[in-house]
């Protein structure tokens, strides 16, 4: 056989294999679930989405805060925190959720299933099974023909120690991986009954209390990077739903000029404070569209390190565009921290737009659809070249460009 | 330190300026690399510098300034630096005990209703003045960034009072300077933040203010750079000196070209 | 008329209004020192800058006449030290008090600047101490023909600004001028002048003017008047640009089909393909390794294509 004269590294079924050699970071990442960054040497974890790890430069920073500006129904920045917090539970890491409204055991409840490697493999199987029949069956190719009977993808098996994981957001995680992880739960109402409010620091008790109860869990469990730990290094990761609406007894939205504008910004500042000298990193959805003061938002967006705004269609007039008729709405990346270094990785493009399909949730540069003008099916070209123009004066920051040139 | 900057604005590290307040600006870009730009220019002259870092970790700072050739600490062990930092002294101040001795935290303000910054003048003012000992060139006030001190409830008039008391002490009486950050925008709703920048921008002697491109992103031109070099006022008015310049900005270096003319558009 | 108002032909209280763009410092000294020319004692109540930048150009006998209350190094007490004027002096009284140290005769008070007194007190105080000035002056034996006060107009809302100057007899706005006036050594600026003339008559004026070494005013003349700028309109014409090709754009029915009856260079005979097809023994295999931008959802990618 051609196996055994290829020698016995080979695997048996007689195929050479040319594998990618392993990122050099399994080295240097004692902690599962993280890398180096190559340009400031901070450990990153992944946001649980890969096409967002890649327009944030790699993934998230350990010690950075990441704020997501919700959407108007809420539905894609919770899919967000779901997949941070999916992500943690994969890789064995420490959990924090905090709400005002929803029990954190809820949210850990509906997290979205990973999709494991395991899976791809046995659809490879039975592709394998079923190739040969494929090839009597199926009409042949007409152009691709030398791809016939080529199987349809196959996948290293050797892959599942990646850095960021595909989840089906169509099943939730299984209970048994679930229970192997830690998690800490800061649920608003239960935190109010136990304690009378007081008010220090001119903060919103809330929020003194929610910082009172991150920085217990940083100090005793061994987060903060100050002193040595005898056990394993691990990353903590906290998610905090909706901050600064109602519900956390923040009055900036709704009203034009609240009362507590600075409850808010003190909190980040401090929570800043606090990540940067431990091993952990922080994902914050946020109101924003409720927030009349655009100046809050201004500062909000200052004290945090990653700000990304998500805006969906769903219920605006470009959910009947034609043009956005692939996407389920626009991702904004307002800020990518600089750290460690002069420079951020920004990613060249800005025009990003998101889409949930029956298993996903991916972030693709925005693109036009085609123009098959020929077929009857299409909506009428005019139609298009309008919502063209929309797009280059909304997207590009064109809107002083006809004027303005910069070179 | 960027040899180019200190070209465009006729400086070096030999003879560095004495009695000026610098205003670094922002606008829809981040600024932050003229704060490393002076933190390294002024250690490097010799000066005596004072460094109330509001917005980044120690660490930060060490890393960004080695690259530029600049040890933080060891210019703290030589104690050319007093470093303030206030991600670390918001947490004394807000979960420490109160401790009775001993000067008053700098940011103690956070406790109290935000009236006045004067623990932190004191601060800056026990820093900077000379003892016996040292020999250092003239003090150097350094800020990032002050519109932080905005988000932490602190009044507009509060900060201008700050940097008045720092201008009394640091630029009229000890002959040094001052270099502060704000961020500001033109279509910006914050009017506390809008109020603390144009005061700032009458009373600075030199504006170096960055700004996004107003036709968007690019790879290779990161921003422009206006310099606005205020009249000297001793015998007649002149015109604001204004001078415009785009930059790139490299792991360790900052180029600065004419409007134009990056070498990636030629 | 600028140069009238220099020259002391107003009374009262004189506003000069500038921004960050055009500072309005020099005029101010412009006016002090055409004040202490005229033999005039001069009380400049200073907060934005030190004596020295103060006194800084201007002439020997200029300082002279000159008594600076000092609010620039401890306005608020934070130093306790000794001396200077504090925010909390400035009332009627508290002016009138610093006065008695001047010699008698007519004066003027220069407050630089008003904005930073509204910063730090209210705006009724401050009004109210702005009438009084002259007043409590008059009680003590002073003579104050003139308060010429700096306002820096982008720090305050637009309502106070107008308050301000419905209370002052003259208002003067400093703006930079256009580019083509003046030569561009002199700093040309453009000052929009409102001027109470009596009880009944009000002036509105706008002229062009520069300050020389030593604070002399020069003026440069007014603005044409009406000679604004068109926008220019842009001719834009739309060319065709299918009109002039040297090219066929379209085909016809028959040269369609022409085109449809070329064999393509891919094109094999079943058998040709069925034999390129065979997998040799021991071929290598590709594996795949998904990365950041894969989708691995097996939803078909081209639904949206209608073929």
């Amino acid at each position: 056989m051609a196996a055994l004269a290829t020698g016995g590294a080979t695997p048996s079924d007689g195929a050479t294999s040319f594998q990618r050699k392993a990122p050099a970071s399994s080295r240097l990442a004692a902690i599962a679930g993280t890398r180096p960054s190559v340009r400031h040497g901070q450990l990153l974890i992944s946001s649980g989405l890969p096409s967002l790890d890649c327009v944030l430069g790699g993934g998230l920073a350990v010690g950075t805060l990441l704020l997501i500006e919700e959407d108007k129904y809420g539905i894609y920045s919770n899919l967000l925190l779901k997949y941070f917090l999916a992500e943690g539970v994969v890789c064995g890491h420490n959990l924090f959720v905090a709400s005002a409204k929803e029990d954190p055991a809820d949210i850990l409840k509906e997290l979205p299933s990973p999709l494991f490697d395991e899976v791809h493999k046995h659809q490879l199987d039975e592709e394998e099974t079923t190739i040969k029949s494929k090839w009597e069956s199926q009409e042949p190719m007409k152009i691709a023909w030398r791809y016939q009977n080529l199987p349809k993808m196959e996948v290293s098996p050797a892959a599942s120690a990646r850095f960021g994981h595909y989840y089906d957001v169509s099943k939730t995680v299984s209970q048994e991986l679930f229970q192997s992880i830690k998690w800490h739960r800061f649920f608003l109402p239960e935190e109010i009954s136990l304690q009378p409010n007081i008010k220090t620091c001119n903060m919103i008790c809330s929020y003194t209390r929610l910082l009172q109860a991150i920085q217990r869990i940083i100090y005793h469990e061994g987060f903060d990077g100050s002193f040595p730990q005898k056990k394993q290094k691990n990353i903590l990761r906290i998610g905090i739903q909706s901050l600064g609406s109602v519900l956390w007894g923040d009055d900036i939205c709704g009203t034009d000029n609240p009362e507590d504008i600075h409850s808010l910004t003190k909190f980040l500042y401090v929570l800043r404070g606090l990540l940067r000298m431990s091993l952990s990193a922080c994902i914050i959805t946020v109101p924003a569209h409720l927030i009349q003061n655009k100046a809050i938002i201004e500062r909000v967006t200052n004290l945090s390190d990653t700000v990304v705004g998500l805006e969906s269609f769903i219920g605006s007039e470009r959910e009947t565009n034609p043009l956005y008729k692939d996407y389920h709405g626009l991702i904004h990346v307002h800020q990518i921290p600089r750290l460690n270094s002069l420079i951020c990785d920004v990613s060249g493009t800005k025009d990003l737009a998101f889409r949930l399909k029956r298993k996903l949730f991916t972030i693709e540069r925005l693109h036009l659809p085609p123009d098959l003008s020929d077929t009857v099916s299409r909506s009428s070209k005019q139609d298009l070249a309008e919502s063209t123009k929309l797009l280059s004066s909304e997207c590009g920051a064109m809107a002083i460009g006809k004027k303005h040139l910069d070179f | 330190m960027f040899v180019e900057l200190n070209e465009l604005l006729n400086a070096s590290p030999e003879r560095p300026e004495e009695g000026k307040f610098t205003l670094l600006r922002d606008t829809k870009t981040d600024g932050s690399f003229l704060v490393h730009h002076f933190l390294s220019f002024y250690l490097k002259a010799g000066c005596k510098v004072c460094f109330v870092a509001l917005l980044q970790s120690f660490r930060h700072y060490n890393i960004v300034a080695q690259k530029l050739g600049v040890s933080l600490t060891a210019a703290k062990e030589r104690g050319q630096l007093v470093f303030l930092e206030g991600l670390k002294s918001c947490f004394d101040v807000l979960f420490g005990e109160e401790q009775q001795d001993g000067p008053p935290n700098p940011l103690q303000f956070m406790r109290e209703d935000g009236s006045n910054l004067k623990t932190m003048y004191e601060f800056v003012h026990t820093s900077l003045m000379p003892s016996g000992s040292d020999s250092w060139k003239c003090p150097v006030l350094l800020v990032d960034d002050l519109s932080v001190l905005l988000s932490l409830g602190v009044r507009p008039v509060a900060v201008l009072d700050f940097i008045h008391y720092c201008r009394v002490t640091v630029c009229s009486q000890l002959k040094g300077n001052i270099v502060a950050l704000v961020h500001s925008s033109e279509d910006s709703e914050d009017e506390e933040n809008e109020l603390v920048v144009n005061s700032l921008c009458h009373q600075s002697n030199l504006i170096l203010w960055v700004e996004g491109l107003a036709t968007g992103f690019c790879k290779d031109v990161h921003g422009q750079l206006k310099i606005i070099q205020k009249g000297s006022s001793e015998l007649k008015a002149e015109r604001n000196l204004l001078r415009i310049y785009q930059y790139k900005i490299q792991d360790k270096n900052v180029t600065f070209f004419a409007r134009g003319m990056s070498a990636a558009v030629l | 008329m600028l140069g009238e108002l220099v020259a002391g032909s107003v009374g009262g209280l004189v506003l000069i209004q500038d921004s960050a763009a055009c500072e309005g410092h020099s005029l101010l000294k412009t006016f002090v020192a055409a004040s202490a020319r005229r033999g005039e004692s001069v009380h400049v109540f200073g907060f934005e800058i030190p004596e020295e930048e103060f006194q800084a150009g201007l002439d020997p006998h200029v300082t002279a006449q000159l008594l600076y209350q000092d609010g620039f190094i401890d306005p608020l007490r934070w130093t306790g030290q000794a001396g200077g004027f504090g925010v909390e002096e400035f009332s009627g009284r508290g002016v009138a008090g610093c006065l008695t140290r001047g010699s008698a005769g007519p004066g003027t008070i220069v407050l630089d600047s008003l904005s930073w007194i509204l910063l730090h007190q209210p705006l009724p105080a401050v009004c109210q101490t702005l009438e009084q000035i002259p007043r409590v002056a008059a009680d003590a034996g002073w003579h104050v023909t003139r308060i010429v006060a700096l306002l820096h107009g982008d720090l305050h809302p637009s309502g106070l600004l107008e308050m301000l100057r419905s209370l002052a007899q003259a208002v003067v706005v400093v703006r930079p001028a256009p580019e083509a006036v003046g030569s561009t050594g002199d700093a040309p600026r453009q000052a929009s002048l409102l001027l109470h003339k009596g009880k009944r008559k009000v002036l509105k004026k706008e002229e062009y003017f520069t300050i020389l070494a030593g604070f002399t005013l020069k003026t440069l003349g007014e603005p044409a008047r009406g000679a604004l700028p068109d926008e220019d309109a842009e001719p834009c014409s739309v060319a065709d640009p299918a009109a002039n090709l040297t090219f066929n754009l379209r085909l016809s029915d028959a040269e369609r089909q022409a085109r449809e009856g070329v064999p393509l260079p891919f094109h094999f005979s079943a058998q040709k393909k069925s034999s390129l097809l065979q997998m040799p023994a021991g071929m290598g295999k590709i594996y795949y390794e998904p990365d950041a931008a894969d989708d691995p959802d097996e939803e078909d990618p081209d639904d949206d294509l209608d073929v």
